[in-house]
């Protein structure tokens, strides 16, 4: 080979490096642009983690939270979402500010949690970047697909392994940039640790009294349609997951357990006064066993490959040819918010919280999730933040 | 294109599957036939194209470059130890420790071969990957065993087989850490039964492969074929080492007072220190030296294996081999362990072992959490950390191959089989009881 023949090499593997980054630019930087959410009637207030923690203004680590005030007395209740946005159904969050109107107490939701973990998606799983969700008025809400963690731009490299900084737990490097494994956070920590502790910062502040942390896990994990709950509070868990199961929602109960260490319900029930509980929904899109990747996947939640497995038992739940469709998982989040504040009135009668405007489970289970939103057409009247 | 995720998804993902083969065979015989010895990483980066086009994915460019960014921190990994290696080579240090090594255990070979085993796991147990052992002490440990008659072939084949398990050795197995993490649990309480899973193949290994060979060298042999080392003290070329031992030592045990330096700063300080201790070295030619050969190629297939398991999850056919694995596995507790046993490598082969962990290790790990999890998942971490010896990734088996100077791969790979089978049988028993080894071996 000649040294014209290498040089001419050297120019166009360098040409396309240079085009690969300017359109990888091009692509991923769409993702750093905040999700539209047009706050609902119940809305009375919206500030952001960093006013919990300063540090954070200005990066993508920072989220809006939402407050949807009665004016009443009665409890405060969080909902942390989008703690791992490649898990859809916590879009319940983004439905409980679009539509919620509370009764009594107070609800505060952080829609989106680690907003840096939108900002991108992780490679080698293929999901789609962005989600189009058909809204009542026949436009377009388009959200953000999102990765389990935090985006490498904001903490690079991951450590061989991950240590738990409190208790010297270890899990798996790429670990570090979950938020639910970054709990109760630091301030002079990670960047995900950082994001964690303002969320902590604002239920101490706010004087939360129940915390519900919104998730998702594939059909072949045993922790699935299931809520767990901190041991201070398994009586909530107890009334809330008999409720819903005499509406008939399956759901299953389990204690958080106290070895498993940085997660919302664990830390957050250790280190704050607040009750804590997860809940988690079946996301065939997140599961290894999964064909195609792609929204209609997210949206349908169909999938032939689950069928075939939960033939052959290799998954937690029932799984046949409807599949999990998306407003099915969001209708039994929704459900479960629902229950969760009526069992916290029965047992603090003293701190009733209730919210209306909330479909129904049925009523969800129907209903395409974007039609639960706002309309993208009132952004243009200038509803939408 | 509108896929349905109904039937047909079958016959989506078995196109795509069928092009990127076809795709894969056609290049190849390509090269052949022009007498050009195509490089493997490029042949799988066009065959993933092809297979997504042929399956109606148009071209998916976002996901062929997204995917090799999974693996830009082991490259940096093999990067930055190799170029400690190299500067410890440049400098004299290698030299002389294998000059230590071998005066010292010259006629004791259960010793040396124990102190040898002990060098070779040493990189992959700090790391998590075996190349990194190829391609750092395999170097001093292949001269060793060769001065001490142990045939190239016999050599790359230690070198591939006990590098490769010791990247399962505690404290860092990656594909432990992967599938625990895909199951939600702890790294902990892994040391013991990694150790135990590790060691005695390692052992077996290193004898059948080099007992037979070994000969006793006198110290006149031993100054024929090494120059003596010139130091101003005995500890000076281990000092590169000693400082990375001790920085890693440091991390793992005050995690909350050290903070992570992540393994390729600590090589490039280990590489630092090299420059001081022998002779001069210009680390930017040593770092540019051991950039060229095989080590490019190793890089070049890590992230191309990023891009093949993208596609491949994009497609459905990552789907298709675990659920097609599930159905096979499922017809007899024989043939789950066959799976175990074989299927794990050969995936792990094509995508290598961090990619066979995620796609096949944590569904397997899910499918039998009846027994003991932590024993489990060690057993399942011995699967795919095989597959780095196993073609056509083998990048624990390459990288041998390169460091002895053999022309081809397939002779080391048939001298590692025994080694291999051991090992993973070893690893069955041990998963079938894992109730007992649990009760043994695991604190809780």
């Amino acid at each position: 080979m000649s040294a014209r023949f290498h040089m001419f090499t050297a120019l166009a593997v360098s040409a396309l490096v240079a085009l690969t980054i300017i359109l990888g630019y091009i692509s991923f930087s769409r993702m750093w642009e905040y999700d539209l959410i047009i706050p609902g009637p119940g809305v009375t207030e919206v500030k952001w983690l960093s006013d919990y923690f300063p540090p954070l203004k200005g990066t993508l680590g920072d989220s809006r939270v939402f407050f949807l005030d009665s004016g009443r007395p009665g409890a405060t209740v969080s909902i942390t979402a989008g703690i791992h946005p490649d898990e859809h159904a916590t879009m319940a969050g983004l439905v409980m500010v679009e539509r919620a109107r509370p009764r009594t107490g107070r609800l505060i939701v952080i829609p989106q949690c680690n907003n840096s973990a939108y900002t991108h998606s992780f490679p080698q799983e293929a999901t789609p970047q962005f989600i189009h969700l058909r809204d009542a008025e026949g436009g377009v809400r388009k959200i953000r697909g999102g990765a389990r963690g935090t985006n490498s731009i904001h903490f690079w490299p991951d450590p061989e392994v991950f240590i738990h900084y409190f208790t010297g737990q270890k899990l798996s490097g790429e670990e570090v940039r979950n938020i639910n494994r970054a709990f109760p956070g630091r301030p002079e920590g990670t960047f995900t640790e950082r994001v964690a502790y303002a969320i902590t910062r604002m239920v101490l502040q706010e004087k939360v009294d129940l915390n519900i942390d919104l998730h998702e896990a594939w059909p072949e994990y045993p922790f699935i349609n299931a809520m767990g709950v901190h041991e201070k509070n398994a009586d909530l868990g107890t009334i809330a997951a008999l409720d819903l199961n005499m509406q008939g929602v399956d759901i299953r109960l389990e204690m958080s357990p106290p070895k498993f260490r940085g997660l919302t319900y664990r830390e957050l029930g250790d280190h704050t006064p607040a009750w804590t509980v997860l809940l988690e929904t079946p996301n065939p899109t997140s599961g290894r066993i999964r064909g195609i990747t792609d929204e209609k996947l997210i949206i349908e939640g169909r999938d032939a490959f689950y069928v075939r497995a939960a033939q052959l038992g290799r998954t937690f739940v029932p799984f046949d040819e409807r599949g999990w469709p998306l407003s099915v998982r969001v209708a039994r989040h929704l459900a479960s918010l629902q229950a969760l504040m009526a069992a916290y009135t029965e047992l603090n009668p003293d701190k009733p919280i209730s919210v209306d405007d909330i479909p129904d489970y049925e009523e969800a289970c129907r209903t395409p999730v974007g039609e639960l939103l706002n309309p993208a057409s009132q952004a243009a009247k200038g509803g939408g933040l | 294109m509108d896929f349905a995720h109904d039937e047909s998804m079958y016959r989506t993902a078995l196109v795509v599957l069928a092009a990127m083969c076809a795709s894969c065979v056609a290049i190849g015989l390509i090269g052949w036939k022009f007498k050009q010895r195509i490089p493997l990483a490029f042949n799988l980066f066009v065959s993933s194209a092809v297979g997504a086009a042929a399956g109606g994915f148009g071209l998916p460019w976002r996901h062929l470059v997204e995917g090799p960014m999974f693996y830009i921190y082991i490259n940096l990994v093999i990067f930055t130890a190799l170029i400690m290696l190299q500067v410890m080579k440049e400098s004299g240090d290698l030299e002389a420790i294998a000059w230590d090594i071998l005066t010292a255990f010259r006629a004791r070979p259960v010793l040396l071969f124990m102190l040898l085993l002990l060098m070779l796991y040493f990189p992959g147990m700090v790391t998590g990957v075996g190349a990194a052992g190829v391609l750092s002490t395999g170097v001093i440990v292949a001269v060793i065993l060769q001065a001490v008659g142990v045939p190239k072939l016999e050599t790359g084949a230690i070198l591939a087989i006990t590098t490769t398990l010791g990247a399962a050795a505690p404290p860092v197995n990656l594909p432990a850490l992967i599938i625990a993490s895909g199951i939600n649990m702890p790294f902990d309480g892994f040391n013991t039964i990694l150790t135990v899973l590790t060691v005695p193949p390692g052992i077996f290994a290193i004898f059948y492969l080099g007992r037979k060979h070994f000969r006793a060298l006198s110290p006149g042999e031993i100054a024929a074929l090494l120059p003596r080392p010139e130091r101003r003290f005995l500890l000076q070329p281990y000092l590169p080492i000693l400082s990375i031992v001790v920085i890693f030592g440091l991390i793992g045990a005050f995690p909350r007072h050290m903070p992570d330096l992540v393994s390729p700063l600590v090589f490039m300080i280990g590489a630092l220190v090299g420059l001081f201790t022998g002779k001069r070295v210009n680390i930017f030619l040593a770092a540019s030296r051991c950039m060229s050969g095989r080590l490019f190629g190793v890089v070049a297939v890590f992230f191309v294996v990023g891009a093949v398991v993208q596609i491949m999850t994009l497609t459905g056919v990552k789907g298709l081999l675990v659920i097609t694995t599930f159905e096979i596995s499922g017809l007899s507790p024989v043939l789950l362990y066959v799976a175990l046993g074989l299927g794990i490598p050969l995936l792990g082969g094509l995508i290598t072992h961090l990619g066979a962990a995620a796609v096949l290790g944590v569904p397997f790990a899910l499918a039998i959490l009846t027994s003991n999890t932590i024993v489990v998942v060690s057993c399942i971490s011995i699967f795919c950390i095989m597959s780095q010896i196993v073609p056509p990734s083998a990048l624990g088996g390459f990288s041998s191959q390169d460091v002895v100077k053999l022309p081809a791969y397939g002779p080391i790979f048939k001298r590692c089989l025994v080694p291999f089978f051991a090992a993973t049988i070893y690893a069955l028993v041990v998963l079938y009881f894992a109730k007992q080894f649990a009760a043994w071996f695991v604190p809780y």
